[in-house]
């Protein structure tokens, strides 16, 4: 099979059409007696709700409806959310779970500041803003909790209904480094009343660290934090429910990564089947993992569709999307690892509080997939974790590009880092003498993923990966400038760190390939595209295996239409299992086209060939059919049929068997989750008088298996590398002590700019996965892993002379001032 | 944009304009580039039942120098300024700082007059006005009065123009040109607010002795700041980097600045000595 499209640089599909402003979004889609819907959010972090007044708002000339809980009925309830346990790791580490999920609407108690309470619909959206300022809450207002350490007080309310239960948890030798502020009785037990602003607490534990802390020659601990910061797509969640105009369900257009999951909770919520329920997404503006959460509004808009027999459309606002969507990376880690006289890591030993807001959805995700990515690249081979997430009056915390593999990773690097520091070794070197190596892939971690699968490093040439960049950055002429520079008061650093990713999650995709009678072709995936290239990337692949021209197959995304099932778009897993999806359904349908051709020209499939859209056979100019023709035999219709036969030379009829369509579907299942890696290096110039940092080059080494489309995997690494940027130098959600967000525009939650962002040098790395047929590999994440960690050991490393060292984020002008002067005391 | 309801009103002529003020008072608000104005109302921040457009008044539009000010008109913008060849013959630093103005598209239609008017302790102009030694006119329809830039801004968000007076004008003497100046900013990136800056004149005779200095700095406080601080530790002298450190840390020593989300107080403090010290010694040519 030629490859003319797979690997290769195609200039985005899509792109012309969204670049003229042609597509369509929610905000631009319109239907014939719609109504607008405005959300009433609290307004403040934690309180009961007395009493609410929508009189008010009802009388507002334009208004239609206002709900709140109690009117809601049955669709007033917990929503499920994506990410649980799957059981082999409940039997596995046995944790507490305590599940917190987001409701319809806040009911009785309002829990963050944005958290849904009312929703009114009236005419237009004007008038729907007006309303809900005339809705009338009255609140009791109860303590905020706005951190974990005070969420853990006994002295704190619950923020969920406890359970009264007192679980004793004896104590343990490596427990007594914890800077835990909890209660130890007189006998040494740790006390934990479990339930208390507590969602989960597990234990992880992988081979015999203490004994292998007792043969360490260096020991390095710190608190290694990671702020709270979160994606911001251009386009804001959006939804509009029209009512099927014969009365028998329900179209659902949203802004939404998981449409078949949305789908099954609208079903679930108002009771009516999913099969008279369409969800079905247009053009995304960006996802990164929040739209791939669950929210009040998502069951809301629907239900208020069906109830008042009229679209209805709901569009966030820049604040609401700070405020109510999901948040993410606000996690401290109490951390220590030790190493050998040569560098070597021992053991790991840590204990994380994830600060998860308001609720806990996602369960398995920030605590366990992010702890799965400790496993590599270096060859970390003992662990002991105790992984709590914990309820604060801030909003939900969820997965958002990265889904935990940051905060983890930049934990790992920075201990690594100061483990080198301390025994005098290179920063690059340390890594050397700890990355796994390529012969002994598939390295077997001896630790479950996130999906209950052992996690197995399928492939990759991590050395590689660090000598590539290492070379290309010229670090040793770097030091020497270092050094020159220093002697004329200028401060550059550099910082190395490396990281896996697992992509791929199962547990299947499909795709539906089908040859139209015009001879073009209609990819067909349950998938969303949220901004990655799928209308390009999925045709190239199939492309090539039809041998047709590009602009011939078209793919049509995120519709539960699409195939029967599908999970949807997130944890790096489209490119891996759609990919191989298509590439198998796009099989079955050549060979169905080259069995027809067989039998309409009397020779053997393997005397065939395809090119550029007909079938040939070889050795005879004379004999070919184009595909549309094929297709058009598919097609019981007389005409069409005389047409081929025409063209064909021959009296034909379908084989024996043979069903007309050229139509296959076929579905991925993976086995497990792959593993792409990358080694991420950065040099930065800090003025120590102003606390700001300029990144003076960025190189990242990047290996995501086969590359479909480099020109789509470049642009994947460079957008997640300036987010990994802005989440590290620039963007930060901050709350006052009463739960009031204090970062709620663009004007003070800071995005990256053009400016803010260096040259990227991508060394790009090919290691084909064994997992799948296409070889491929995630890169979804990728680009937003390295940064925090990378620019911290930067940073450090420009002002070593100062003694400084950097164990959080973000690294604003005001936290480099403030380090160099707690280190210069 | 989701604004409460308002009534827009876009009169031609200054009279008209002010004439509309006059009547209603508090509950109507002059929209000049809209930068702040138009943002706040999108979020109910701000809910003014009347929205007076002053965009189509040609009159302010204008720059004029004449032989003893440089008068800027309301309605002039910060692009306007940026790019101004009048305006850099004379003082060039005018250009410079209307870069440190957010974004180009914002500066293409936010104003001279309008940013004066809304006394934002982030912007930048107030620092010059104040700096230079300027004032504004202001008209109603009692007639028309010059406020000088020192008992012009009051605190946070908060001038001494009157509920039925529009910010006509700025005016700059002419001899402010004679000095160096040098603008210096700190800011979480290209376009943001600035955290601290300072803007610092000084006019050295011919024998290289300081006749006079000033420095203003923002970010300090609810209003641009002149600390008067002793002026001989630096004036009559030959400058040199010891009298710059002695004559800024007597500015430090004046300053109680605030803690934000931004910086600290003591993050503003060092903000605000590094900028001096670099902006005097640019300044002084050390």
């Amino acid at each position: 099979m030629t490859t003319l499209n797979f690997g290769h640089p195609t200039l985005r599909k899509e792109d012309p059409a969204i670049l003229r402003g042609e597509v369509r979004y929610i905000s631009d889609m319109n239907a014939t007696g719609m109504l607008f819907a405005k959300v009433v959010r609290s307004t403040l972090a934690h309180a009961k709700i007395l009493s609410i007044d929508k009189s008010a708002a009802l009388n507002l000339d334009g208004v239609v409806a206002v709900y709140i809980a109690e009117d809601l009925g049955p669709s007033q309830r917990h929503l499920a959310s994506f990410g649980q346990f799957p059981p082999p790791l409940l039997e596995k580490w046995n944790p507490k779970i305590r599940p917190a999920p987001v409701t319809t609407l806040a009911d009785e108690i309002v829990r963050y500041v944005g958290e849904p309470v009312a929703l009114v619909v009236a005419n237009d959206q004007y008038i729907a803003e007006d309303a809900a300022e005339l809705v009338s809450i009255e609140y009791e207002p109860l303590t905020s909790i706005s951190n974990t350490v005070q969420a853990l007080s006994q002295e704190s309310p619950s923020i969920h209904k406890l359970e009264d239960s007192l679980n004793v948890i004896s104590s343990e030798p490596w427990r007594s480094w914890c800077s835990s502020k909890e209660q130890w009785n007189d006998k040494g037990e740790y006390q934990v009343k479990w339930g208390h602003n507590t969602g989960i607490d597990m234990r992880v534990r992988v081979g015999e660290t203490d004994k292998e802390f007792l043969k360490a020659n260096i020991i390095v601990k710190d608190q290694y934090s990671s702020h709270r910061y979160t994606g911001v797509p251009l386009e804001g969640r959006g939804i509009l429910a029209i009512p099927d105009p014969d009365g028998e369900g329900l179209m659902v257009w949203s802004s939404h990564q998981i449409p078949y999951f949305h789908r099954a909770l609208i079903s679930e919520s108002i009771g009516i089947s999913e099969e008279k329920i369409r969800v079905s997404q247009p053009y995304l503006g960006g996802g990164f993992g929040q739209k791939a959460g669950i929210y009040g509004e998502d069951v809301l808009i629907p239900f208020a569709a069906l109830k008042l027999n009229r679209p209805v459309k709901w569009l966030e606002d820049k604040i609401e999307h700070f405020q109510a969507s999901s948040h993410s990376r606000e996690q401290v880690f109490d951390a220590e690892m030790a190493f050998d006289s040569n560098g070597k890591i021992l053991g790991l030993r840590y204990e994380v509080l994830i600060d998860t807001g308001a609720h806990l959805t996602f369960p398995v995700v920030l605590p366990y997939l992010g702890m799965c990515h400790i496993f590599g690249p270096y060859r970390i081979s003992c662990m002991e974790a105790r992984i709590r997430s914990v309820f604060t009056n801030k909003a939900t915390a969820a997965p958002y590009r990265g889904a935990g593999r940051p905060e983890v990773v930049f934990m790992v690097n920075r201990l690594i880092d100061h483990g080198a520091k301390k025994l005098g070794i290179d920063p690059v070197e340390i890594r050397r003498i700890n990355l796994i190596s390529s012969e002994e892939m598939p390295y077997d971690a001896g630790i479950l993923y996130r999906d209950g699968s052992p996690l197995i490093l399928d492939s990759g040439n991590y050395p590689e990966a660090l000598e590539k960049s290492v070379n290309a950055i010229n670090y040793d002429k770097f030091r020497i400038k270092q050094k020159e520079l220093f002697n004329v008061g200028r401060f550059v650093g550099i910082g190395v760190a490396c990281n896996i990713e697992a992509g791929g999650l199962g547990p299947v995709e499909g795709a539906r390939v089908e040859i139209k009678s015009s001879g073009d072709v209609v990819i067909h995936l349950g998938v969303v595209d949220t901004g990655q290239g799928h209308r390009t990337v999925f045709a190239q692949i199939c492309a090539d295996i039809l041998n047709l021209d590009l602009d011939r197959v078209s793919v049509r995304s995120g519709d539960s239409r699409g195939v029967i099932y599908s999970r949807g778009t997130y944890h790096s897993r489209a490119a891996v299992l759609v990919g191989n999806a298509v590439q198998s359904a796009s099989l079955k349908v050549r060979k169905k086209l080259l069995k027809l051709v067989s039998h309409i020209f009397e020779v053997s499939e393997e005397d065939l060939e395809i090119r550029k859209g007909t079938i040939y056979v070889k050795g005879a100019p004379d004999k070919s059919i184009t595909i549309d023709r094929c297709a058009q035999l598919c097609v019981p219709d007389g005409s069409s049929v005389a047409a081929a036969v025409a063209s064909a030379g021959a009296i034909v009829s379908l084989p024996l068997g043979m069903e007309p369509s050229l139509d296959e579907t076929s579905f991925q299942a993976g086995t497990s989750v792959v593993w792409g890696h990358a080694c991420h290096i950065a040099t930065v110039e800090v003025d120590p008088e102003l606390g700001i940092i300029k990144i003076l080059n960025y190189v990242i080494a990047h290996d995501c298996g086969k590359v479909i489309n480099p020109l789509i995997v470049h642009g994947q690494v460079h957008g997640g590398i300036a987010q990994g940027i802005g989440g590290t130098i620039f963007e930060q959600l901050i709350y006052d002590n009463d739960g009031q967000l204090l970062t709620s525009n663009m004007a003070d939650y800071m995005l990256p700019r053009s400016t803010d962002i260096p040259d990227i040098e991508i060394i790009s790395l090919e290691s084909p996965s064994p997992n799948n047929p296409l070889g491929i590999k995630g890169t979804g994440e990728g680009g937003t892993i390295g940064p925090p960690s990378v620019l911290a050991a930067a940073v450090e490393d420009a002002l070593e002379s100062f003694g400084v060292k950097i164990t959080s984020t973000p690294l604003t002008p005001g936290k480099i001032i403030d380090a160099i002067q707690s280190a210069k005391q | 944009m989701k604004p409460a309801p308002f009534e827009y009103l876009a009169p031609n002529k200054l009279s008209e304009a002010v004439s509309l003020l006059s009547e209603l008072g508090e509950e109507a608000s002059i929209m000049a580039g809209g930068q702040s104005l138009v943002p706040a109302m999108t979020v109910r921040l701000a809910s003014p039942d009347t929205i007076i457009d002053v965009n189509n008044i040609k009159e302010l539009k204008n720059i004029n120098i004449d032989d003893q000010n440089i008068r800027i008109g309301a309605l002039v913008t910060h692009s306007d300024v940026e790019s101004s060849e009048q305006l850099r013959s004379v003082l060039p630093i005018l250009s410079t700082i209307a870069k440190h103005i957010a974004h180009p598209t914002i500066r293409n239609r936010g104003t001279f007059g309008g940013s004066l008017a809304h006394a934002d302790p982030a912007a930048e102009w107030p620092c010059v006005l104040l700096g230079m030694n300027g004032s504004i006119k202001a008209n109603s329809v009692r007639g028309e009065r010059t406020i000088k830039a020192k008992d012009f801004f009051q605190s946070l968000f908060s001038t001494t123009l009157e509920t039925d007076e529009i910010l006509t004008e700025a005016i700059i003497p002419l001899s402010a040109t004679r000095s160096s100046w040098v603008f210096q900013e700190v800011s979480k990136q290209v376009g943001a607010f600035g955290i601290v800056f300072v803007l610092v004149g000084v006019l050295k005779n011919q024998s290289g002795l300081v006749e006079d200095v000033c420095a203003v700095l923002g970010g300090c406080g609810d209003v641009p700041l002149i600390p008067s601080v002793n002026q001989t530790i630096i004036v009559g002298k030959i400058p040199t980097i010891n009298l710059v450190e002695q004559y800024t840390a007597e500015i430090i020593r004046s300053l109680d600045p605030p803690s934000d989300i931004n910086a600290t107080k003591g993050n503003r403090i060092q903000m605000a000595r590094t900028l001096l010290m670099r902006a005097l010694t640019e300044a002084l040519s050390l």
